[in-house]
């Protein structure tokens, strides 16, 4: 016969589980107001901005709140792109492509990946993200990260994963973004060419905190 | 003591309850069942576990009913992860602690002897929960370019010449992508729930039952590669109508058979040689 102690204890944590989960859903969860990010400068660090787009088969796929693709010019003609996918508390906060994964099945073959650091807001520190060179006709030279509650900066994605469930159960809230800077680089001037692409993506990373998206 | 009337009414309170207390998860983890290929066959997983706890009727009627501490702490472990998994708005967490408390639930309330009975059927259940997204992404691919990198070769060594870049394959006349459907993701998860009730049913070791669950994963991979030949074969002679048509289907459908007829006879052998 089942135990009258175990059958009791059992049923109360059932019913106190089932009356916090309730009150839990009652937690509204918040939508994007104002996606900000199209704010971010046109002119950063001696460069100047054009809009671009993706085919909208792409955005169906990344299926953002909002997408973010530009290409940087600086007088001497050199190209930086900049993309940022931002994914809303009610998209789930990050995307589910990772270049990793994207650059070798589109046929760019990955030539070296490591980490790469960029002096943190303020100077206080440095910040780690990804570096990828990748090749298809040309040399594709990549820094990327994810970032979430607008200033917190990580290099892979299952620490955003850590910080956005931080987020979301302290705070109710858990967006983040997807931070890509490239650009095409010789095969003369992969020095040179990093760290022009280090210093910009130090830039945007500075501004970013300022123009991140508002939710409620 | 075996279970009684009184019992009955408990236990169906309990796993009531249990349901109820779960249900805010439950109607997009359904969604996700039909809205995504990948997990269609969660849908039959609850009625698999239902058929297989009652196959154990027989048996589960003499057993006796206790208590287990250790359940208690699997029950609490269980409904903690779901509150802060719900906080946190995470899913797959979630969806899991969903299936340990249901184990931990039934181990507390009805003891080790129930529990030994219904371990796989209740841990089973678990197949029913969709692979994140995240994970499928960092799988998939990899997987989808080595299928194609694999079939591309055996084309090859068919004497019909084919390029590849990425997932995509050219042939002279018409071009051929392998899609992340086509990564082999969907065969290895229903092989691997499939090899799993095989290796239940099995009364082979312990060590063979794992062989048989591990060996789902290279069979579909195997059936996978397969099909993509196929296809790419057929796409060369007729034409890229054959990759998309009912022949695509119907070939999906054959290599699923064919993996199962593998996973079959695999299963076969290692209960013969257990025998013998």
């Amino acid at each position: 016969m089942m135990r009258n102690a175990s059958f009791i204890t059992a049923l109360v944590l059932l019913v106190l589980t089932g009356a916090v989960s309730s009150l839990l859903a009652y937690r509204s969860v918040p939508i994007v107001v104002a996606t900000n990010l199209e704010k971010l400068p046109m002119e950063i660090d001696g460069y100047h901005a054009i809009e671009d787009t993706f085919p909208e088969s792409v955005y169906k796929e990344l299926n953002a709140d909002k997408h973010l693709y530009r290409h940087y010019w600086d007088a001497d003609g050199s190209v930086i792109d900049l993309y940022i996918g931002y994914y809303g508390t009610a998209k789930g906060g990050r995307t589910g492509h990772n270049p990793y994964a994207c650059l070798p099945g589109a046929g760019i073959a990955i030539v070296e990946a490591k980490d790469a650091f960029l002096p943190a807001k303020g100077g206080a520190g440095r910040v780690k993200v990804n570096y990828i060179l990748a090749r298809n006709e040309y040399n594709i030279m990549m820094l990327h990260w994810y970032q979430t509650a607008g200033s917190k900066v990580m290099s892979s994605g299952l620490k955003q994963n850590v910080e956005r469930f931080v987020g979301r159960v302290i705070n109710n809230r858990n967006d983040g973004a997807f931070v890509r800077v490239s650009s095409t680089v010789s095969d003369k001037d992969f020095p040179g060419g990093k760290q022009k692409l280090e210093r910009f993506a130090a830039k945007v990373l500075d501004l970013l905190p300022q123009y991140w998206p508002i939710e409620r | 003591m075996a279970l009684v009337r009184n019992d009955k009414i408990k236990l169906a309170l309990l796993l009531g309850l249990w349901f109820l207390v779960f249900y805010p998860i439950v109607p997009e983890m359904v969604k996700d069942w039909s809205d995504h290929s990948d997990n269609n066959h969660g849908f039959l997983v609850p009625l698999i576990a239902i058929y297989l706890i009652w196959q154990k009727k027989a048996e589960l009627s003499p057993a006796e009913i206790d208590s287990s501490r250790w359940g208690a702490v699997v029950l609490v472990a269980g409904l903690a992860l779901f509150l802060l998994s719900f906080a946190g708005g995470v899913a797959f967490p979630a969806r899991v602690a969903m299936v340990i408390s249901l184990f931990g639930l039934l181990w507390y309330c009805t003891g080790s002897a129930w529990i030994r009975l219904l371990a796989f059927p209740v841990l089973f259940l678990l197949f029913m929960i969709p692979v994140p997204i995240s994970v499928i992404g960092l799988v998939s691919m990899p997987l989808q370019l080595m299928a194609t990198k694999l079939s591309a070769k055996i084309i090859e060594y068919c004497s019909i010449p084919v390029y590849r870049e990425g997932n995509m394959l050219y042939f002279v006349g018409t071009q051929l992508e392998v899609a992340e459907a086509c990564s082999g993701v969907r065969s290895i998860m229903s092989l691997t729930m499939l090899g799993a009730i095989f290796a239940y049913m099995s009364q082979a070791s312990w060590g063979r039952r794992v062989v048989l669950v591990l060996a789902a994963v290279p069979i579909a991979m195997t059936a996978n590669i397969i099909r993509i030949t196929g296809t790419g074969i057929l796409a060369n002679f007729f034409g890229d109508r054959v990759a998309r048509g009912f022949l695509h289907e119907f070939s999906g459908i054959m290599v699923f058979v064919f993996g199962l007829a593998v996973l079959g006879g695999l299963y076969s052998l290692l209960n013969r040689k257990k025998v013998a």
